[in-house]
């Protein structure tokens, strides 16, 4: 061997031994660890609405449509689409290349039998059902829906972001029926879920899906490309905040999606640490009523409380800055398309001795009421505290019910009166746009026995709805939007108490992340040390 | 002897079964449902009525006991209804890091708190006495949470030694994981340390008093004979059951140090288990620990009886 190619030879050795041995190094600059807040309760996205799942989902699966940032959809996993002049016949394809992680294709089979599921678990999903006259295959990569009549929100519910949102499943890993659990997490998605590497209840590993063939538009929110950012993901949950906070500070961990108030102060003047919204809207706190049981059955207890409202005294309670925290007297998130306000004055008029008579004329015997307050949610268990201190300063007799969340929400579905371990208020908070229009609000939802918790019911309010579904000009919507607003605090069947930002704290080392409602952390890109 | 060894061993063998049963009992008989905190905030009555069947959830409560006890006799504990994983393997994955914290505490307990009892029974009254008793009694009153979050300043954020949180399997990295056990266990050692060391210097100063200790002293042992051949040799039964009820306990019981250091061990996975009402894993586990505990008490059983044979005849 001549001596140039002894040392080209044991150049090349060097380089590769240098490369085997450097590796892992390279791999660890890549892995991305966010601390979220809570654990999955499932990685089911169709068996639960805990927004930690879709932290979970977004990497692992995609939807046929996605919102980008100015809030419109956007096709994503599918390619194209038309609609017919009547707008009664939508004509989807899908997107050349795409393929679930196990290396089949995505068919049109897939997109109708994940569609179906998805309508039988979500309340906007069944909305468009049945609207819906056919579903079908026209290939393995084109499918039409032919609607019975106009509805102006069939994008917006296929492209939903929040949970339950319509994603795309491989049709063998549903076939079980809606109310089995998915427990093989298959999807089309950037990130593939490596179970062996992840450890329930404490960390879920994902991988950058190496097939990934994504879209070409860049990456706008939820909407264009969704090609990973990290070789790998870890999603840690961590019961104590103040250990997440250290581990951020030591570069343990990179980004805290939903950042603990108190710890707000701390991290600000941590040099390396950047402290601000993820979603820069975030979200609403609300007083829930159970509108089945007496006395909050009569609009004019409920519309009392209203009253008292204060809501400068309920958002400082869940930001640890002024600026984070706001008055939105609107049931729809302030800043959003539909804000009106429109009847919004009696909320926190703080006329005690009209709340007072209201109160009286209800028909309020003095029974003890039931405010349930979760101990294990520090922000809800103050608001809860303060909430019944509001209803005791009218006259009303008010017992707080503290329990863990998991028992509030079992006792929250009981729907008899409080004297037989039923309740009449509970406080928690919605997503901005869980708010944003009158289709998709959640508390604002009217429609009796199959609404929220409360189970308010209102023939008025859901007309009104179904007119704004299907009205087709801007302005018509914004007018049956107020219309919306003005019976819903006539009715009352929940008090709106503030609107607040939550807070995110990450490495200044993070690059591109996107920031809005139901951001991802798939495009998030670590700069090596 | 025998006899000793077949009467404690047949006394602890009904445990078990009896434990399953109130286990079981008192798991359900708080009436939660975990198919609805399964389904999520909005879920409506029949999503969740169709995942409390598939759950098996809505059979009558003997017939689910009766199912879980068929199971178990086949040495299978369920599955995980959040996971949706076997509670063996979710043990499996989490079992190594509580027994090393559980291991760990324990060695610097009897390692250090032993001889510091032992050392302030033989100078009783002293300064040094004194001294180490209250250092003994800060110990063993100090908040966990207060001892970890000092503990952690200044070794991980301040010197930056040691990491902040986490567990490293000894597979992937024995550096890693002593280094990631280092914190946690200084943190329990404080209390258990402080334990130990005032259950030795009760004992064994206890023992100093005793006449035949008198005698050896008046025929010329000396203190470290005395300390060694006959005060901590009687010390050792009852120092030998805190050890064994410690290790049990610990291995049940690690929720609060497992959470201020993200080690995902049992202690966390029954907490959350708790929370979510995932009752197989609460069953399971308490099943496990209970089999530990009876076992644990019954091998100390068996060697104080061959330390001290008066309380085997």
């Amino acid at each position: 061997m001549r001596n140039g190619s002894l040392r080209a030879f044991l150049t090349s050795a060097a380089v590769g031994f240098f490369c085997v041995v450097a590796a892992p190094v390279f791999a660890e600059q890549n892995v991305l660890r966010v601390v979220i807040e809570s654990d999955p309760p499932t990685l089911d996205p169709t068996q639960s609405t805990s927004a930690v799942v879709t932290y979970f989902a977004d990497l692992v699966y995609e939807p046929l449509f996605a919102y980008d940032s100015k809030g419109s959809v956007q096709p994503q996993l599918v390619q194209n689409y038309t609609v017919s002049e009547d707008h009664l016949k939508y004509t989807f394809t899908l997107r050349d290349g795409a393929t679930f992680h196990d290396g089949k294709p995505v068919k049109s089979a897939d997109v109708i039998a994940s569609l179906e599921r998805f309508f039988s678990k979500d309340s906007s999903g069944s909305e468009l059902k049945k609207r819906i006259k056919a579903l079908q295959a026209s290939d393995d990569k084109s499918f039409t829906l032919t609607l019975s009549e106009p509805y102006g929100f069939v994008l917006d519910v296929l492209a939903k972001r929040t949970p339950t949102i319509p994603y795309i499943y491989p049709a063998w890993t549903i076939a079980a029926g809606t109310g089995v659990p998915i427990s093989d997490h298959i999807g089309s998605g950037p990130y593939i879920y490596d179970p062996q590497a992840s450890r329930p209840g404490s960390v879920l590993t994902l991988r950058r899906n190496p097939q990934y063939a994504g879209r070409a538009e860049p990456q706008d929110l939820l909407a264009g490309s969704r090609k990973g950012g990290s070789d790998v993901i870890e999603l840690h949950s961590m019961p104590d905040s103040q250990t997440a906070a250290n581990a951020l500070t030591a570069g343990e961990v990179d980004f805290i999606s939903d950042l603990d108030p108190d710890l707000v102060e701390q991290l600000q003047t941590t040099p390396g640490i950047v402290v601000g919204p993820f979603d820069p809207r975030s979200g609403t706190i609300l007083l829930r009523f159970n509108s089945l049981t007496r006395p909050f059955n009569d609009a004019r207890a409920r519309r009392a409380v209203a009253m008292v409202t204060d809501q400068s005294q309920y958002f400082p309670l869940v930001t640890a800055r002024p600026e984070d925290g706001k008055e939105c007297k609107s049931i729809f998130t302030c800043d959003s398309p539909y804000t009106n306000f429109v009847g919004s004055d009696v909320i926190g008029n703080m006329n005690v001795d009209a709340a007072k008579k209201l109160v009286k004329e209800s028909g309020y015997d003095g029974t003890p009421i039931v405010v349930l307050q979760p101990t294990d949610v520090p922000n809800l268990k103050a608001v809860a505290l303060v909430a019944a201190q509001q209803l005791r300063s009218i006259g009303f007799n008010v017992e707080v019910a503290a329990s863990d969340w998991a028992t509030l929400i079992q006792r929250r579905a009981l729907k008899v009166p409080q004297s037989e371990g039923g309740w009449n208020l509970f406080v928690t908070t919605a997503t901005a746009d869980q708010l944003d229009s009158p289709s998709n609000s959640l508390p604002a939802n009217m429609n009796c026995e199959t609404s929220w918790a409360g189970w308010p019911c209102d023939k008025v309010a859901e007309d009104i709805k179904s007119a704004f579904e299907k009205a087709t000009s801007v302005d018509e919507r914004k007018k049956l939007a107020a219309d919306f607003q003005a019976r819903i605090l006539e009715v009352m069947p929940y008090v709106p108490a503030g609107q607040f930002v939550s807070l995110s704290a990450w490495s200044d080392k993070l690059q591109n992340i996107a920031k809005g409602p139901g951001a991802p952390f798939y495009g998030i890109v670590k700069k090596a040390d | 002897m025998m006899n000793f060894v077949l009467t404690r061993v047949l006394s602890a063998l009904p445990i078990v079964p009896i434990v399953s049963v109130i286990v079981f009992l008192l798991v359900h008989a708080g009436g939660s449902d975990p198919s609805r905190i399964l389904a999520g905030d909005t879920a409506r009555e029949e999503a969740i009525a169709a995942l409390r069947h598939h759950l098996a959830l809505d059979q009558p409560l003997f017939r689910q006991f009766a199912v879980w006890f068929e199971r178990l006799l086949h040495g299978d504990f369920g599955s995980s209804i959040f996971y949706q994983r076997p509670i063996i393997d979710l043990v499996l994955d989490r079992v190594g890091a509580t027994l090393a914290l559980a291991v760990g505490v324990i060695f610097l307990a009897v390692a250090v708190g032993v001889p510091l009892g032992a050392v302030t029974a033989m100078s009783l009254g002293s300064r040094l006495d004194k001294s180490l008793t209250a250092i003994a009694s800060l110990g063993f009153s100090l908040p966990i949470f207060l001892v970890a979050y000092a503990l952690v300043y200044i070794f991980a954020l301040r010197l930056g030694w040691l990491p902040v949180q986490g567990y490293i399997s000894p597979a992937d990295s024995i550096a890693g994981f002593l280094r990631s056990l280092i914190l946690p266990v200084m943190t329990l050692g404080l209390f258990y340390i402080s334990l130990f060391a005032r259950v030795t210097r009760a004992t064994v100063s206890e023992i100093l008093r005793q006449d035949y200790i008198k005698t050896a002293a008046a025929k010329g042992a000396t203190p470290g004979r005395i300390l060694f051949a006959h005060a901590l040799r009687v010390a050792a039964a009852p120092l030998l059951t805190l050890t064994g009820t410690t290790f049990a306990g610990l291995l049940g019981g690690l929720v609060v140090t497992e959470s201020l250091y993200n080690i995902p061990g049992l202690g966390r996975l029954v907490s959350e288990a708790i929370l979510k009402r995932d009752f197989p894993i609460i069953q399971g586990l308490v099943l496990i620990t209970s089999v530990f505990y009876v076992s644990f008490n019954l091998v100390i059983d068996l060697l104080c009886g061959f330390f001290d044979p008066r309380g085997a005849r």
